[in-house]
């Protein structure tokens, strides 16, 4: 058993459970200060059609977007804003953690909602930063949603948390997409949508696929992707969101020993 | 295969002739289909029985509580068909006993007055050909999950049958007179907790004289369930049910084994 | 997706060396030095530690939609079964499937676990997702796969879990396909006031019985069919959607589906098993919410 150091003399605060602190001094990992990254932001509301599309709107999260009926595509406005709202506050928490000479975040929840209508957002991020005991910081701390002896058992297994990551995608399916004919049921029985299939297959496809752009090489687990549909001057937008932690195989895994099976008489 | 009994839809007997030769159904979680294999037992398939009944009408009297026989008859004849039903089906397919059973009430809105009592469950079978039917012939019924199931196996009792004891309760209202006397006090409304004792009584002393009929020494996992009796004002109904259970002959000396105390680190 | 209950009891746990920790998390910065190949999946840790103990690893997430229409008029108050309905479920069904099969091929995977069935039946079409992640075999240091079950290029779908799916394959099952029978069945036309007037009797309403009765029997009937065709004896933790129409109150639906398996070892092979009973209570999370005054 390693010996503990205790804490300097000066105070920290941690959101961690104490199970998590127990488990983390024991790893090696002292808490230094709890951290949050904020973000409250408004998008403007963007047109369906424009028959101007040079024109610049006043806000820089706003796209103009032409759609011509019938057409299934993605949608880039709305998801850059998004998802430069996380990553937004993704650059707070670090910058706090960073100030306070962390190695890394662990315990980080993500929030993330309309405050006040569909054109505003707001991300929350919070977390524990750690010093890893005996060792230097790395350039950027890293960050997972883990803590205590998941994090333990993450780290045992070959995997070593890089960041917590945030992705959306939207796909389009304008009006006249062929809607009143097979939408409606006027073609009858059996027949494949497949402007509405495919727009739903973009935009789960496209969240995926741009996080793996920026993966290099790691590994994305624990994945919880959201789809949302809503409709607007008659087109249906398709948005998927994926929320997920990125991770990097620096030793193959050991194989565990299988597990006992045990029957709980305590619930 | 015998002789189908008038009371099943003809759809039924082919479904469970194909579940004769060696297919099984089952709506056991993975755990619950081990922990039944465990015991002894293999699944055969699901097994339904439901009925749509219409209720009808009864008043009770303003100033005095009361049963509604009417209505706790009709409530109990309601469930009645449909575990017959399930049990039918059960004993075509050769099975000793259902276990999981699902007792579930749907209100339709073109069926006025009328509610349809559904019962749901998986049939077993012990794989040693030893027959574990109640003293009844039929196949033992219970609403044990399949964990429940093993832990009572071990101990040498068996469930004989899902025991039920109903009764709908008429309250009588207060009269101007009480009310007006106990105007600004803290007073116990003596007409309501009266009602509920003598509900309840009767609700569990039926479930009991089920249980003795099946020849079961006691009742285990028992609930007591208390609604709003869905159609009539001021009345509540009052569902009693448990598992009878008998000790299998033979198993006096059998001691169930004792359990580790354990602290796990989850959360 | 989180596992089930069964602590990691048994397995060794070295305790981290503190010089190999900070070198480990450490390394996570430097670019380019995983050794392995990224993959994708929304498997928890836990999950992704059971499955390497059986010799398979998550490859990616991977999803299918299949969006069939529904002729009009197929919802009006009629007699019997809704067939449209029932045609255009399992036509979206087999479309779900077919394309996450392709996308398991592309992973070079065996088998997809965890599949969430997301079933949207509305007036005019029927839409189906199915999401999971996708599994392949772990291979040794000479280059053959420890998983040893060969699908013969069919990978399997199932909505087991990832831990249901270790402990079902230790005792010998595996599963094949995912499976689901169907019923959309109309309430008999005749109204309920004339069939019993100002009665005040109790009585059973056989004919309404006997409709929706066969008409889960039919659905049930179906559910057994398709898993015989997967090629499997058996069907573990069914789903049951038992429910009228939110659209059309006089159109009860009922929906059967789960995995189908087969016993591929030998015999069953049951699990040693002990009986805990945990000392804790239950422990609240931290919420940064309960700072605010």
């Amino acid at each position: 058993m390693s010996t503990v150091t205790a804490p300097e003399p000066k105070a920290f605060d941690s959101g961690l459970t104490i199970p998590d602190f127990a488990a983390c001094l024991s790893m090696g990992l002292r808490p230094v200060g709890l951290v949050q990254g904020y973000y409250v932001g408004q998008i403007a509301s963007w047109n369906n059609y424009s028959a101007y599309p040079d024109i610049n709107y006043p806000c820089a999260c706003m796209e103009a977007e032409i759609h011509n009926p019938g057409w299934v595509g993605r949608v880039d406005g709305l998801d850059s804003s998004w998802a430069s709202a996380h990553g937004t506050a993704l650059t707070r928490i670090l910058k706090e953690a960073g100030d306070l000479g962390a190695h890394g975040i662990v315990g980080v929840t993500t929030e993330m909602n309309h405050p006040t209508n569909e054109n505003s957002c707001e991300v929350h991020l919070y977390g524990t930063a750690v010093v890893v005991e005996g060792s230097h910081a790395p350039r950027i701390p890293w960050t997972t949603q883990l803590a205590g002896h998941k994090l333990a058992k993450l780290i045992e297994a070959g995997l070593v948390p890089v960041s917590v990551i945030y992705a959306r995608c939207t796909a389009v399916m304008a009006e006249g997409c062929y809607m009143e004919f097979y939408g409606s049921g006027r073609c009858g029985t059996g027949y494949e949508i497949k402007p509405l299939q495919d727009a739903h297959e973009l935009a789960r496809s496209g969240a995926i696929n741009a996080v793996k752009k920026v993966a290099n090489r790691a590994s994305l687990y624990d994945v919880k992707l959201s789809v949302h549909e809503s409709e607007r001057y008659k087109s249906t937008y398709i948005t998927c969101s994926l929320l997920g932690s990125l991770v990097r195989q620096v030793r193959t895994t050991l194989p565990i020993a299988s597990p006992v099976p045990t029957i709980n008489l305590g619930s | 295969m015998s002789t189908l009994p008038s009371d099943l839809p003809k759809d039924a007997g082919a479904r469970l002739a194909e579940l004769e030769h060696g297919l099984f159904t089952s709506d056991l979680s993975v755990n619950e289909f081990l922990l039944v294999k465990q015991t002894g037992f293999h699944p055969l398939g699901l097994v339904m029985g439901s009925s749509i009944y219409h209720i009808g009408l009864q008043k009770g009297s303003w100033g005095s509580s009361q049963e509604l026989t009417k209505l706790t008859a009709a409530m109990y004849n309601a469930r009645e068909l449909a575990m017959n039903r399930m049990e039918e089906e059960a004993d075509q397919l050769g099975a000793d006993g259902v276990v999981g059973v699902r007792l579930d009430v749907n209100f339709y809105e073109w069926g006025h007055d009328s509610a349809e009592f559904i019962a749901v469950g998986t049939a077993v079978k012990a794989e040693d050909g030893t027959s574990y039917r109640n003293k009844l012939g039929k196949p033992f019924t219970s609403d044990l999950s399949g964990q429940d199931f093993w832990t009572l196996a071990q101990t040498g009792f068996m469930p004989q049958a899902l025991v039920m004891g109903t009764c709908v309760y008429h309250i009588a209202h207060r009269t101007l007179g009480q009310a007006l006397g106990q105007l600004g006090q803290n007073a116990e409304l003596s007409n309501f907790t009266q009602a509920m004792y003598d509900a309840r009584e009767l609700a569990m002393k039926r479930m009991q004289d089920e249980a003795t009929n099946v020849g079961a020494t006691g009742v285990v996992g028992m609930r007591l369930e208390e609604k709003n009796h869905q159609w009539g004002e001021h009345a509540i109904e009052f569902l009693s049910l448990g598992t009878a259970v008998a000790r299998r002959p033979g198993s006096e000396n059998v001691s169930p084994p004792r359990p580790t105390t354990i602290i796990t680190f989850d959360n | 997706m989180t596992g089930g209950t069964a602590p990691l009891e048994g397995a060794e746990h070295k305790e981290a060396d503190l010089g190999e920790l900070g070198r480990l998390l450490g390394e996570g910065q430097h670019h380019g030095d995983a050794i392995a190949g990224g993959n994708t999946s929304d498997l928890s840790l836990d999950e992704i530690l059971l499955l390497h103990s059986v010799g398979l690893e998550p490859a990616d997430v991977v999803f299918g939609i299949g969006c069939v229409s529904i002729t009009q008029g197929a919802w009006v108050w009629g007699t019997g079964e809704v067939t449209d309905a029932r045609s255009a479920f399992h036509k979206a069904l087999d479309d779900a499937k077919a394309t996450m099969r392709r996308g398991c091929r592309q992973a070079k995977a065996v088998g997809v676990l965890g599949v969430e069935v997301e079933i949207e039946m509305s007036h005019h079409r029927c839409v189906i997702v199915v999401t999971g992640t996708a599994v392949r075999p772990v291979v040794d240091q000479s280059g053959s796969p420890i998983f040893k079950v060969d699908y013969h290029n069919n990978p399997f779908l199932s909505d087991l879990s990832a831990r249901d799916f270790v402990v079902l394959s230790t005792s010998g099952w595996y599963p094949l396909d995912l499976v689901a029978g169907v019923c959309y069945a109309h309430a008999p036309r005749r109204s309920m006031g004339t069939a019993i007037g100002q009665s005040t009797q109790n009585v059973e309403l056989t004919n309404f019985t006997e409709t929706l009765y066969q008409a889960r029997e039919e659905a049930m009937e179906q559910l057994q069919s398709h898993i015989t065709a997967a090629g499997g004896t058996g069907l573990v933790d069914a789903k049951i959607v038992d429910r009228p129409m939110h659209f059309a109150h006089h159109v009860v639906e009922f929906i059967a589906y789960g995995t189908a398996i087969k016993m591929l070892a030998k015999e069953h092979t049951h699990p040693t098993m002990s009986l805990v009973m945990p000392l804790d209570d239950v422990v609240n999370k931290f919420e940064a919410t309960s700072l605010a005054g």
